[in-house]
C-alpha cells in the first residue's frame, strides 16, 4: 500500500460568478521514501494540491470530491481536532518564503520547541536540546537556537525552517517552492540539504516548483501540472529524455542551455486559461501544437504509457 | 558611561520623551500623594475641623468648605478614589475587550458578526450617557459598581482595536506555518498574535486612563459617584458650585484645578507613548 494516495481530488474555489476549478480530478500516489516533484506554472494548482493535502486551504477553498488517503486512513474525512495531531508529526511543510513565515518576536528555538511540545510530552529544556541538535543537522550552530528571525540570512532561515519540518520524522514532507525566494548558490546548498536528510530519513518527498530544472535536481519521480490537471507523471529520465505530453515537452525546451549560448530561448505560446471557465476538452488544446477534433471536444483521460501516465489524445492505444 | 548613552538615547527620541517625562512625574507625583495622603494632610478630610467657609489662610491652605472641613485635605485624599475607580475601570475593560477582540476576529463568522454588533453599539452611546445609565442600573454609591458602568463604556475601543489588529496578524504567513505544526488555536491567539498587539494595547490604555478619570468625574458631579463623605474631587466640584455665586470660589477651584492637572499629565504620557510607539505616527 502506497504511503499516501489520492483520488479524483476536485479541490474548488467559490469565486463571484461559480467555481474557479483549481485543482480538478487528479489521482497521485506516493510510495515510502520516494520524492515526487511537482510542476506546473503559477495558477496551474499545485500549491492548492499541497494545502489540501495539510488542510489548510483558504476558507472560500472546497474539496469537492475524491479522497486523500494517508496511512490508510481518509484525511477529508478526518476531523479538525485528529488533522492538528498529524499537521507538523506525520506531515510536514516547508514554505516558500523564509522571510514572513518566522514569528518575528520568537526566538529561531522556540519555534522548533513549539512544534515538539505541540506533539510530544517533554521538558522544555529537553525540547531546547533538541532544537540545538536539530539546528546542526541542518548545518547551524546549535547557540544560534537563542537568535531571532531578524538575525538569519535568508538561507539559514530556510535551513531553520526546514529543521522545524523535520522535527518529529514525519513521513510526509511538503515543499512548497522552497528555494525561490533565494539566490542561486544558496538554492543550490538547500537542495543538496534537502536531499540527504531526506535520504536519512527515509521520508517521502513531495517537492513543488515551477522550476522544471529544479524538481529534476531531487526527484524520483515528476508530475507536471496544467490549469487544474494532471497531465503527466513519468520518471525524471523519461521526463527529460521523452516528454509526451505537449505541455511538458514546451517545458523541457524551454529550458536554458548553457552550452548553446547563441539559442533562442523557447516558450509556449500563449497563455494559461481561465479556471473559472475553461476551454472544453484538453484543457491545454487551444495552445498546443499538435491540438485535434477530438482535444477541443472530450476531456482525455489518463493513458498508461509503459510505465508512465499522459493526459493526452495523441498516445490513445493504437496511435502511437 | 551607561547613564550618558541613555540619556543620548532620550534627547534624540525628542518631543515624545519630554512628554512622557513630564506626564510621568505629574502622574507619579499624584500617585505618591494619594498613598502617602495621611501623612501629608494636615487634617481629617471627613470631619469639621473649623469654621465653615472660611477662606484659603495659612492654617487651612485652601481654605474649608460648608461643613467647616479642611479643603487641602480633602483634595489630598480625593485623588485616592479617583484613581482607585479609574485604574479599576481601566483593568476591567482590558480584561473584557483585549480576549473577546482576539476571540472575535480569530474564530470570525456568526460570533465575530454578533460581538461586533453589540460592541458597535455600545460604542454608539455618548460614553458619559451610558455610564450614567449603567451607573443608575447598578446602584451608585459603591465603588465597584462605579468602576463597571465606566468600564463597560471603554470595552469596545479594546475590543475594536484588538479585533482589527488580528485580522490582518491572522492571515500572516507566520501563523499559517505555525497552523502547518500543528499548533492549537490557543497558542497561536496567544503567543503568535497577542504579542504583536500589545504595544497597541499599551497606548490605548494609557489614553484611556485620562479619559476614565473625565468620566469619573463627571459622574460623581452628577451625583452618581462614591457617597458623601468619601472625599472625592468630582463631588467636591458639585458641592461647591452651590455657593460660587456667594463668591466661595475656593471650593470648586482646587478640585478642578486637581482634574485638570491629573487628566493633563495622564495624556501627556499617553500622547508621548503613542508617538514613540506607533511607527506611522512618528513620520509626521
Amino acid at each position: 500500500m502506497p504511503l499516501l494516495e489520492i483520488r479524483g481530488l476536485k479541490v474548488y474555489y467559490r469565486a463571484r460568478d461559480g467555481w474557479v476549478k483549481a485543482v480538478d480530478n487528479v489521482d497521485l500516489n506516493l510510495e515510502r521514501g520516494e520524492s515526487l516533484g511537482l510542476v506546473g506554472e503559477s495558477g496551474s494548482g499545485k500549491s492548492t494540491l499541497a494545502l489540501a493535502l495539510m488542510k489548510l486551504l483558504p476558507p472560500q477553498a472546497r474539496i469537492l470530491g475524491g479522497s486523500i488517503i494517508f496511512k490508510g486512513r481518509d484525511l477529508t474525512r478526518l476531523p479538525e481536532e485528529e488533522y492538528r495531531k498529524i499537521r507538523g508529526k506525520e506531515i510536514s511543510m516547508i514554505f516558500q518564503d523564509p522571510m514572513t513565515s518566522f514569528n518575528p518576536l520568537m526566538k529561531i528555538g522556540d519555534h522548533i520547541t513549539e512544534i515538539i511540545m505541540a506533539h510530544e510530552k517533554v521538558s522544555k529544556g529537553e525540547a531546547w536540546e533538541r532544537a540545538e541538535k536539530l539546528l546542526e543537522t541542518v548545518g547551524i550552530p546549535g547557540e544560534r537556537a537563542r537568535d531571532y528571525p531578524h538575525q538569519f540570512s535568508g538561507g539559514m532561515r530556510q535551513r531553520a525552517m526546514i529543521a522545524i519540518a523535520l522535527a518529529l520524522n514525519p513521513d510526509l514532507l511538503i515543499a512548497d517552492e522552497p528555494t525561490t525566494a533565494l539566490d542561486v548558490i544558496v538554492q543550490a546548498q538547500i537542495l543538496d540539504l534537502i536531499r540527504k536528510l531526506k535520504e536519512k530519513m527515509n521520508m517521502a518527498l513531495l517537492f513543488i516548483s515551477h522550476d522544471i530544472s529544479v524538481v529534476m535536481e531531487v526527484a524520483d519521480r515528476i508530475g507536471v501540472m496544467y490549469a487544474g490537471h494532471l497531465v503527466e507523471l513519468a520518471d525524471v529520465y523519461s521526463i527529460a529524455e521523452d516528454p509526451l505530453h505537449p505541455y511538458t515537452k514546451g517545458l523541457i525546451r524551454s529550458i536554458p542551455n548553457i552550452l548553446l549560448s547563441d539559442q533562442k530561448l523557447e516558450s509556449i505560446p500563449g497563455s494559461p486559461p481561465d479556471l473559472s471557465n475553461p476551454p472544453p476538452g484538453c484543457r491545454f488544446h487551444p495552445r498546443c501544437p499538435y491540438a485535434m477534433d477530438i482535444c477541443k471536444r472530450e476531456e482525455p483521460p489518463m493513458i498508461k504509457v509503459n510505465d508512465r501516465y499522459v493526459k493526452c489524445f495523441l498516445y490513445r492505444k493504437g496511435d502511437r | 558611561m551607561k547613564f550618558k548613552g541613555a540619556l543620548r538615547e532620550f534627547k534624540r527620541a525628542g518631543l515624545p520623551a519630554y512628554m512622557c517625562l513630564a506626564g510621568g512625574t505629574i502622574l507619579f507625583v499624584i500617585i505618591l500623594i494619594s498613598l502617602l495622603a495621611p501623612f501629608i494632610a494636615p487634617y481629617d478630610p471627613i470631619s469639621s475641623v473649623d469654621r465653615p467657609l472660611l477662606p484659603p489662610s495659612r492654617k487651612h491652605l485652601m481654605g474649608t468648605d460648608l461643613h467647616g472641613r479642611d479643603v487641602y485635605s480633602r483634595i489630598i485624599y480625593g485623588g485616592r478614589v479617583v484613581l482607585l475607580i479609574s485604574a479599576l475601570s481601566v483593568a476591567i475593560s482590558l480584561t473584557a475587550g483585549v480576549p473577546l477582540g482576539l476571540l472575535s476576529g480569530y474564530v470570525g463568522g456568526i460570533l465575530d458578526r454578533v460581538l461586533s454588533l453589540v460592541m458597535d453599539s455600545l460604542y454608539s452611546f455618548p460614553g458619559i450617557i451610558l455610564a450614567i445609565a449603567i451607573a443608575a442600573m447598578l446602584g451608585s454609591g459603591n465603588l465597584l459598581n462605579i468602576a463597571i458602568a465606566i468600564a463597560v463604556v471603554y470595552i469596545p475601543m479594546y475590543f475594536r482595536m484588538v479585533r482589527g489588529q488580528v485580522l490582518s496578524l491572522k492571515e500572516s504567513l507566520f501563523v499559517e506555518a505555525a497552523r502547518a505544526i500543528g499548533a492549537s488555536d490557543i497558542t497561536i491567539m496567544f503567543t503568535y498574535i497577542l504579542p504583536h498587539i500589545l504595544p497597541a494595547i499599551v497606548v490605548v490604555l494609557s489614553l484611556n486612563v485620562a479619559d476614565a478619570i473625565l468620566t469619573e468625574a463627571g459622574l460623581s458631579f452628577l451625583g452618581l459617584g462614591v457617597n458623601p463623605p468619601t472625599p472625592d474631587w468630582g463631588f467636591d466640584l458639585r458641592d461647591g458650585k452651590r455657593y460660587l455665586p456667594s463668591g466661595y470660589w475656593w471650593l470648586i477651584t482646587f478640585p478642578g484645578l486637581m482634574i485638570i492637572i491629573a487628566v493633563i499629565g495622564i495624556t501627556l504620557l499617553g500622547e508621548g507613548l503613542n508617538d514613540l510607539f506607533n511607527p506611522r505616527l512618528r513620520e509626521s
